[in-house]
């Protein structure tokens, strides 16, 4: 569907939601991807995780976070298999896109979800050498103040069908929070 | 291995040419706030269907010259003088952004007829001089397309590469235990056969989107017929 035929229909629409974005100064495509939850724990789904195949020794972890029951949470570190991994959030400010460690970690709000997407807040695996191939399953543990520790079986995807799972068609996703209700408030810190 | 670059504020850009520019950029096609008709570039832009976001007014095609990836000098005006040219500065250390631009870029090109991929000219300039190391920018863009330019130079040449080129100056942005990230132009400069670029574009640049553009920027030059 991703691969279907240019249509300036679309052209036109893409390329107006591509300009907004920019001048947004937000990295987000915006859509909301579903699917299967991977895992669900502790009143936290997980959604869509992936690696996108990583040209050198870093790798970005993209996933969706989905909160259940309504209290929120936040997620304050990943582990791999491979190594350590941070929690980094990616903004763009006046055309620089900037990358900064989120110390404090990362909210899910309630009855909403934390995106970990491409151009803004994401995961960062190191120690990967050129070991990944796509296909590959990759252990990783996301840790929670409340839901504690949710364990993933990661695949290792293309590079460029990561992010075109980012911009997957946008599907009824869940109520957003109260704080979420533009989508450039999504890259905003949280 | 610290960097040497402290982190600094993104305001290297003193001469006032260069921030008035940036500001503009930042406007991003907003002339019609001001009640002025949109640019020329925004209008073909519009006309072709392209992704781009249209520059308030056309950039010539730098002169720079940093080391390519085999250690010989790259003039870059003169070596891609005359061709379809995309310029982006990034890092291979970047998990994120740098990688997602180049893989969406390199996806959109494979799907393109040789003869078209053939007058693509795509630049990529490691501005982590510490870490971008010749070999180390080679091997990675080796993973999105091998024939990709890859530049490196010292801390100094790369600034002026970024002034030349009229990006923001990139910058160490926070350091961690073992690492740093470097702050960067987040979008990718398209220099068009008139040895001008009206265009860039930003991040989440779809691969088809990629293949659609290119093709007509190929195929029309500039201003397109």
């Amino acid at each position: 569907m991703r691969r279907a035929r240019w249509r300036p229909g679309g052209a036109w629409l893409a390329a107006g939601a591509l300009a907004l974005l920019a001048c947004g100064g937000d990295l987000h495509r915006g859509a909301s991807p579903r699917g299967e939850a991977q895992a669900a724990s502790g009143g936290v789904a997980v959604y869509v995780p992936r690696i996108p195949l990583p040209a050198g020794d870093v790798a970005a972890l993209y996933l969706v976070v989905a909160d259940e029951e309504g209290r929120g949470d936040r997620l304050l570190g990943i582990r791999s298999e491979l190594g350590d991994a941070l929690l980094h959030e990616t903004r763009e400010v006046g055309g620089v896109a900037r990358m900064r460690e989120a110390r404090e970690g990362l909210a899910v709000p309630a009855h909403g979800e934390l995106r970990l997407e491409p151009g803004g807040p994401h995961g960062m695996l190191r120690g990967l050498g050129s070991l990944l191939h796509v296909g590959d399953r990759i252990h990783v543990t996301l840790e929670f103040e409340r839901a504690g520790r949710v364990a993933l079986e990661v695949p290792v995807v293309a590079a460029e069908d990561a992010v075109d799972v980012a911009a997957g068609p946008a599907a009824a996703h869940p109520a957003a929070a109260p704080d979420a209700g533009s989508e450039a408030g999504a890259g905003d810190g949280r | 291995m610290p960097p040497p670059r402290s982190a600094q504020t993104p305001h290297r850009c003193v001469a006032g040419l260069a921030c008035a520019l940036i500001v503009a950029l930042c406007g991003c096609g907003r002339a019609g706030d001001a009640g002025a008709d949109p640019s020329a570039a925004e209008q073909i832009a519009a006309r072709l269907g392209l992704a781009a976001t249209a520059l308030p007014a056309p950039l010539p095609r730098p002169a720079f010259t940093l080391e390519d990836t085999s250690g010989k000098p790259f003039d870059f005006r003169t070596a891609t003088a005359g061709r379809l040219t995309l310029l982006f500065f990034g890092y291979t250390s970047c998990p994120d952004v740098c990688p997602g631009h180049l893989s969406s870029l390199a996806a959109g090109l494979r799907a393109l007829p040789q003869a078209v991929r053939d007058e693509v000219v795509v630049v990529f300039v490691g501005v982590d001089a510490p870490r971008d190391t010749r070999e180390r920018v080679r091997a990675w863009l080796d993973h999105f397309d091998p024939r990709f330019v890859g530049l490196t130079g010292s801390e100094a040449e790369l600034a002026a590469a970024e002034r030349a080129s009229a990006v923001p100056a990139s910058f160490v942005d926070d350091r961690w235990q073992d690492g740093y990230s470097v702050a960067h132009a987040s979008w990718i400069l398209v220099y068009t056969r008139d040895d001008q670029a009206h265009l860039r574009y930003p991040f989440g640049t779809s691969p088809e989107q990629w293949s659609h553009d290119l093709l007509a920027l190929a195929r029309e030059g500039w201003p397109p017929a």
